[in-house]
């Protein structure tokens, strides 16, 4: 019973924090590259590489269990400002997720309340988070499981009962099948990947050393399959109710979809899915932004103050507030531009890259330590490895070209967001040299 | 129960650091401060060694320090620490900073976010790290 509760945790975590409101969003981009058929591959297509990712990010894991993932991977096996530049680009885009996640709350908030401004109710929601964290207060693992298990399997439900009496409506035929496949799959792939991003949070997660070795690694497939089901049914379910074109025209396709089922109460309906998604997944994913921030200051790479840690709490308040803030300001540029699209797509592309230098990282930690402890070992053939190195940062970069008419702004907010983390790792590695000769000093004094 | 050879024990540096913890644990007023209602059992395992101890944090102070481990493995009160002996002896005594050993891959820490974060700031406070 406690191992099913294990490893029952362990999925719940890794689908409910990539299941977000901005999931639905993506959903809605990618009904503008492909029809409803090559999305629905598309989308089995982007879980199946991120599976197969899951593998070697379980052999780093287990290398590394229970390190902060993401700096620790890139810190051990790529040069020093290389994964330093990485790092700083995935918290950029933990950063942009807070703001495009509180966004597309407030968008469904003000269906039913449309006299809130939806800057107000952003920064609501941002301050709310920041204060629970802030008081130290955990979400209990119970509750975890609990809120993702019930989002994920409304939206089957939701999505079964909507599309099952309409499949006529798909229309598929030989058309649909033979229109530019590998052109639809090609512009859908790489934003795809962003329906998945986050499953690999639970490396961080494990109740003990064993769970590296079987649990971890188990739970990750299965928490993008459970993923991949949900979302190809909610797809399918959106093609056989709501016109293309209505899909395509919001950020919330699932609202007008609740409410051709429910009518004017298919607002409330999504408003309850959007507090179970903020619950499952936002919650969890400013913890963790404010957790990297924390670690990345405690190792000198950002001001001390951001590392600091409440005495009566044991929370990182530090971390916390510097998210708070970035994501903050993050959501007054999303809410003020409407950038919402255009930053889950830059994000995408930032992730895209990451993973691949995750797989790079596995290639070059067996060179380098090929005797390190390994409980577990990716069993993905080296030439499979290399072939998902180049095909990762080629579907992130074919989905900054997918928003049509956009590709200006996309291209200009990636270009900001690189140009940023490389000031801030040539600002780190200052930072950490002077602390150091500092720290010295003190020492020889 | 795992089991420790005690002469092993007796001469084990890493006891020794453990002891210098507990002696810097309990001296420290702004650790208590920290530690209000927080009761947990540090089980301390060397990777190569094998040498295991448990350290009980019990009403503010590090109340006792033994080799082995007797407690069920899925006690919520139980912060499990795995490294390499020689970077647990410099965890222990201050000269590596277990935030650093987490992000190097030096240590293990198997326990909820605020336990991880209890600890660090522990540190902090016992060696002004």
């Amino acid at each position: 019973m406690k191992k099913a509760f294990e490893l029952g945790f362990y999925v719940t975590f890794g689908a409910g924090i990539a299941f977000g409101i901005s999931s639905f969003t993506i959903l809605s981009e990618l009904f503008k590259v492909a029809n409803s058929f090559w999305l629905v591959v598309s989308i089995c297509l982007a879980g199946l590489v991120c599976m197969l990712l899951s593998s070697a990010i379980a052999e780093l894991a287990s290398m590394y269990p229970s390190a902060p993932g993401v700096r620790t991977y890139l810190k051990v096996a790529l040069p020093p400002r290389t994964s330093l530049f990485l790092v700083y680009l995935y918290l950029m885009f933990m950063i942009m997720v807070a703001g495009i996640e509180s966004y597309l709350f407030a968008l469904v908030v003000r269906q039913l309340f449309p006299q809130l401004p939806a800057l107000a109710v952003v920064l609501t929601l941002l301050a709310l988070t920041v204060i629970v964290n802030l008081l130290g207060l955990e979400l209990p693992r119970g509750v975890q499981m609990f809120t993702t298990t019930a989002l994920i399997l409304s939206v089957l439900v939701l999505g079964i009962t909507g599309a099952s009496t309409h499949l006529g409506n798909l229309h598929w035929n030989a058309a649909t099948l033979t229109d530019h496949p590998l052109s639809q799959i090609g512009d859908a792939l790489g934003s795809a990947v962003y329906l998945f991003i986050g499953f690999e949070w639970v490396t961080m997660m494990g109740f003990s050393a064993k769970s590296y070795e079987r649990k971890i690694p188990i739970s990750m497939p299965l928490a993008i399959l459970t993923n991949v089901v949900a979302y190809c049914i909610f797809s399918l379910a959106l093609a056989t109710r709501i016109p293309v074109s209505a899909v395509t025209a919001t950020a919330i396709p699932q609202l007008p979809y609740f409410v051709q089922i429910f009518g004017p109460r298919g607002s409330v309906v999504g408003l309850a899915l959007s507090i179970l998604a903020i619950v499952s997944c936002f919650n969890a994913g400013v913890m963790g932004g404010s957790r990297l921030i924390h670690a990345l200051a405690r190792e000198g790479n950002f001001p001390k103050s951001w590392g600091k840690i409440s005495l009566n709490t044991g929370a990182p308040i530090g971390g916390v507030l510097a998210l708070g803030v970035m994501a903050s300001i993050a959501s007054v540029a999303i809410v003020s531009f409407e950038l919402e699209e255009v930053a889950a797509v830059v994000g995408s592309a930032i992730v895209c890259c990451v993973y691949a230098a995750f797989m790079w990282a596995v290639l070059r930690l067996r060179k380098t330590h090929p005797n390190a402890r390994r409980t577990f070992r990716s069993p993905l053939p080296i030439w499979l490895n290399w072939v998902l190195i180049a095909v990762l940062p080629m579907a992130g970069v074919l989905a900054l070209f997918g928003i049509k008419g956009k590709t200006i702004q996309v291209l200009a907010t990636l270009a900001g967001l690189v140009v940023v983390s490389g000031v801030m790792v040539l600002w780190s590695t200052r930072y950490n040299k002077t602390e150091a000769e500092m720290r010295l000093q003190a020492k020889a004094s | 129960m795992a089991t420790t050879d005690v002469s092993a024990v007796q001469t084990s540096s890493l006891l020794d650091s453990l002891q210098d913890f507990q002696r810097r644990f309990n001296e420290n007023a702004r650790v208590k401060k920290l530690i209000k209602g927080w009761d947990r059992y540090l089980k301390v395992e060397g990777t190569d060694t094998n040498e295991l101890y448990t350290v009980t944090v019990k009403d503010l102070m590090v109340t006792k320090i033994e080799p082995g481990y007797s407690l069920p493995e899925d006690d919520e009160d139980v912060i499990t620490l795995q490294a390499a002996q020689e970077a647990l002896v410099r965890i222990f005594t201050g000269k590596y900073n277990p935030s650093h050993a987490l992000i190097d891959g030096a240590l293990a820490v198997f326990s909820g976010d605020r336990d991880k974060v209890k600890l660090e700031a522990i540190a902090m406070l016992v060696w002004g790290l």
